[in-house]
């Protein structure tokens, strides 16, 4: 059973990691064609009309690959005053408390992320630019990376569990 | 239920989660949508669309470009350049080590678009140097803590493109904004240090006469710091001349920070590899919470909380002053126990239409609400900068002697901020007269 | 008139033609916010209209961009359903229907109220009825149009003929970038806020804008001249219904609404036109210098968009292709074109 859930834990890891990687690309992706476009702009009075759209294009994909990569790795910035002085296991119960808030904002981030999808999907819709980038696809995706970013926190809340049930050693907790 | 009751209960149940340890971007997601569930169900498609439209506005890419050549800089030495110029320049002055500090911090600031990168370089460099030639601890903390909170005012500044994007004030303005109220701070500092040494020359004795530097040693110290001056130059240079717009900017002082760690043979994959992981998880955790701000403003106002909060702050007394002075109060208290990002993302929908109703500049409140941020980085018990510092030092240093250190600089931050009410042309001039 | 919806069936069971016991309650979030001419020259009389012409029996409540989703997302809001009603250009929502771009106006296309209504609504063209069967496609409603005046270019340099836009960077999105480098511009996508200090420092020479608009924008602080007619010189904004919301209404409040569409047109388009002319005088008073090209000019530029930018409308959909034809046969008829 446990080891059945390591295994669990383990792919969501390399699920965040992953899509960290992708974060990775998407950061040279904007730094270099921001770059050329200014330089084609500026230099060669030839401008692209397509890579501007392209990087708010990406930024949107960051958000999406960024969420869980940084939940997991403990990067969402919290108000930890009184949370800090918690014990173990009350900071276990908490966070369990507060999951109900977490799984809320994500399970209608995928429903009505599945639902704007569709709707995007039927309109064919792309941007107003001069050259036209579909953004169903784009859409689809923030469903799905609101799913990762679940998965992620439901790793958490197991671990809290067996916190609060005393299977887990709390020293081996990291950033939670 | 009315609509006050709502309103005091969305904040309610916000303020809970956060205190009890949810991170801000779900707390302020979690709290919207459960308040839509309750009262607009339409409002939940706002979910998805606020993920969307939130990174989809064009200014925010400078907030990976900046994150990036900041953290990149860190590594290139130059930060060790600098501060040896400073030192070979200023040392023998009494407190002069503190000094150079704030200095090079005000030069670090305007190449980083956050507190922390000047923070944990300085941190590295000047405390064992000043420690060495027995500074006292609270100059010594108290300089670096201060000038690091430097890089939020200073431009490039990512609390300004938040502020900017969410009161629909221009960045470029902000950030030439933000140029003299930073170096204005930098002077005071470096004034307080230099008449606190004097008075009190074991607070910063100046260095042994033996340590002293020949002119030539001195100008081929500041030589080394054109790398520096490049970068400055490749990301305020060329808004100035009108080469590039604040998103290109940025660009450019990425691909330059890239070039001059290239340069230095510091590009090492490591370093590459630890400045992008930084850089997503920063940039992550800033979208989600600035997604998760937008939301609760739509549901906020979709029950409309909003009306709620105007008529409430414009029944205040005192009119435009007794507005501007609540809305700076209500900063600094949530300085004290809020993270930057979390306060101008909560706060800055709530107040613009509030600014424009009172006919408030967005330009110059941008300005104040960025120097009050300087205070909340300095401010215990959260202190993001304190936390940095504290970090950094050894283990012998205690939280209490990082409180007791900052004070005096934060009395500085505060008379700056009364400074700039008083005279807005500080924040305003210099956008002003750009052509 | 835009009559040829009264057809659509009516969900109201009862028999009496005429205001019913209840009041229908809508929910309206337009691209755009108060700041916005089209705010109190556009929403707001449309609004009114509405109300007084359903007898208060639909009612709307406005909500600025942001409230229930962002401008650029408002348009898809109402087709959701998420919202009743949206204002908005087809400039900011042509990518969800492209059809929107024969309503929001051609490039160097009807000069005035009077010739955009008769090439939308004209007995020979109606154009719009494209627009209504594209809008009912995707589940809303046209229900409510206005002229905005001129959208043109604001400069540094002087514009008298088309070369002189040639390598010129000018702030410029959508369909605007797309006229820019038809004329040889050079077009710089930049968020709205970051125009003005981007003018004053020389990152761009000039940008195009609702004339209407420019003194919210400032810009005849930065700007020497504006170029009329603009490269759009009525340029429209739409109001759409959501289809459901629409068809829940009983046949008489609908046609209440028909009835109003078109007085409500030439009414807030009157609006706009004191508007345009307020912004020049704010504009002339601040030292910038009008320019108006000459009939040859425009023939020329008319001809160059007509070739280079108005096939870009026209393979966006086949009901745009066929806009566009009948949008060149009425300039001929006008004798605008050969
Ligand atoms: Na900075
Ligand atoms: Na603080």
């Amino acid at each position: 059973m446990m080891k059945a859930w390591n295994k669990v834990e383990n792919f969501i890891d390399s699920l965040s990691e992953w899509l960290g990687k992708i974060g990775w690309v998407i950061i040279f992706y904007v730094m270099a064609f921001g770059l050329f476009d200014v330089i084609m702009r500026y230099f060669f009075d030839s401008p692209s009309l397509w890579i501007s759209t392209t990087i708010q294009y990406a930024m949107v994909l960051l958000a999406c690959v960024s969420g869980a990569y940084a939940l997991n790795s403990g990067s969402f910035v919290k108000l930890d005053i009184f949370y800090e002085k918690f014990p173990p296991k009350v900071k276990a119960i908490v966070d369990i408390l507060t999951f109900s808030l977490t799984f809320l904002y994500l399970y209608v981030l995928i429903t009505k992320g599945i639902e704007a999808a569709q709707a995007s999907f039927m309109l064919k819709q792309e941007t107003p630019t001069a050259v036209p980038i579909p953004l169903y696809h784009l859409k689809a995706i923030i469903p799905f990376a609101a799913f990762c970013v679940l998965l992620v926190a439901i790793k958490k809340l197991v671990i809290d569990v067996r916190i609060v049930l005393g299977y887990h050693q709390v020293d081996k907790v990291e950033n939670n | 239920m009315s609509v006050e009751l709502i309103a005091l209960l969305m904040f309610g149940c916000l303020f809970l989660a956060l205190f009890l340890g949810l991170p801000v971007a779900l707390g302020l997601g979690g709290t919207a949508v459960l308040f839509a569930y309750i009262f607009t169900p339409n409002t939940l498609l706002a979910a998805p669309s606020a993920f969307f439209s939130t990174p989809w506005q064009h200014i925010l890419v400078t907030v990976p470009l900046f994150l990036f050549m900041g953290n990149l800089i860190r590594f290139s030495g130059i930060a060790e350049a600098a501060y040896d110029a400073a030192y070979k320049l200023a040392g023998h002055l009494p407190g002069g080590l503190a000094v150079a500090t704030v200095q090079v911090c005000t030069i670090f600031a305007a190449i980083t678009g956050i507190t922390p990168p000047a923070t944990i370089t300085m941190g590295q460099i000047a405390y064992p140097s000043m420690m060495k030639y027995n500074y006292h601890r609270g100059i010594a903390i108290g300089s670096i803590g201060a000038g690091g909170a430097l890089g939020a005012l200073i431009p490039p500044s990512v609390p300004f493109i938040f502020y900017g994007l969410l009161a629909n004030e221009s960045i470029g303005a902000l950030f030439l904004g933000g140029i003299i109220p930073g170096l204005m701070l930098a002077i005071m500092y470096s004034i307080y240090i230099i008449i606190r040494c004097k008075v009190q020359p074991e607070m910063g004795p100046a260095l042994p006469k033996d340590e002293r530097f020949s002119v030539g040693e001195k100008i081929t110290a500041i030589v080394k710091v054109w790398p520096f001056m490049v970068l400055v130059f490749l990301v305020l240079g060329v808004i100035w001349l009108g080469v590039a717009t604040p998103t290109e900017a940025a660009a450019f002082g990425a691909g330059g920070a890239l070039l001059i760690n290239l340069i230095y043979r510091k590009l090492t994959w490591d370093i590459l590899k630890d400045s992008l992981v930084f850089t997503v998880k920063l940039t992550g955790m800033g979208l989600w919470i600035l997604i998760g701000a937008n939301l609760f403003v739509n549901v906020f106002s979709a029950v409309g909380a909003q009306d709620v909060i105007t008529s409430l702050v414009t029944s205040m007394p005192g009119g435009k002053w007794g507005v501007l002075f609540m809305m700076m109060l209500i900063i600094m208290v949530l300085g004290m126990v809020m993270d930057d990002w979390a306060i101008i993302m909560l706060v800055t929908p709530l107040f613009v239409p509030i600014l424009n109703i009172m006919d408030i500049s967005t330009l110059w409140f941008g300005v104040l609400f960025i120097v009050n941020i300087q205070i909340a980085y300095l401010t215990p018990p959260f202190g993001f900068v304190l936390f940095w510092i504290k970090s950094i030092l050894p283990k012998n240093v205690s939280m209490g002697d990082v409180y007791k250190s900052v004070t005096p600089f934060i009395l500085i931050q505060i008379l700056a901020l009364i400074l700039i009410i008083l005279f807005p042309e500080l924040a305003t001039w210099l956008p002003s007269t750009m052509k | 008139q835009s009559s040829e919806n009264n057809d659509s069936s009516s969900s109201s069971g009862d028999d009496n033609y005429g205001p019913p016991g209840e009041v229908t309650k809508w929910v309206m979030q337009p691209a755009f916010d108060s700041s916005d001419a089209g705010w109190d020259n556009g929403v707001v009389p449309w609004i009114e209209d509405v109300e007084e012409a359903t007898e208060g029996t639909v009612e709307i409540e406005l909500l600025p961009a942001g409230s229930v989703t962002s401008g650029d997302e408002a348009f898809g809001a109402a087709v959701a359903g998420m919202t009743d009603v949206y204002a908005g250009w087809a400039s900011v929502y042509g990518g969800n229907m492209p059809e929107g771009m024969l309503a929001f106006g051609m490039s160097m296309g009807a000069d005035t109220s009077e010739e955009a209504w008769e090439a939308m609504w004209g007995d020979d063209y109606r154009i719009g009825d494209l627009v209504q069967e594209a809008a009912h496609e995707l589940g809303i409603h046209w229900a409510g149009w206005t002229n905005q005046g001129p959208n043109a270019a604001f400069t540094n340099f002087e514009i008298n003929q088309l070369e002189d836009y040639e390598g010129r960077k000018m702030r410029a999105g959508g369909p605007q970038a797309i006229f820019l480098e038809a004329m040889g511009g050079v077009p710089v996508s930049l968020p709205g806020g970051e125009i003005y200090m981007s003018i004053d420092l020389g990152t761009i020479e000039g940008t195009f804008w609702d004339t209407g608009g420019i003194d919210d924008m400032k810009f005849q602080e930065v700007v020497d001249y504006a170029i009329l007619p603009g490269w759009t010189p009525a340029q429209h904004q739409e109001i759409f219904v959501n289809l459901d919301s629409w068809n829940a209404l009983n046949e008489w409040q609908q046609d209440q609404i028909e009835g109003i569409f078109e007085s409500n047109y030439f009414k807030t388009s009157d609006m706009h036109t004191d508007n345009v002319e307020e912004a020049l005088e704010i504009f002339e008073a601040a030292g910038g210098e009008i320019i108006t090209l000459s009939d040859e000019e425009v023939a020329r530029m008319r001809e160059k968009a007509i070739e280079d930018v108005w096939p870009k409308i026209g393979e966006q959909s086949e009901l745009n292709a066929e806009g566009v034809e009948i949008w060149k046969q009425f300039l001929q008829d006008k004798g605008k074109i050969e």
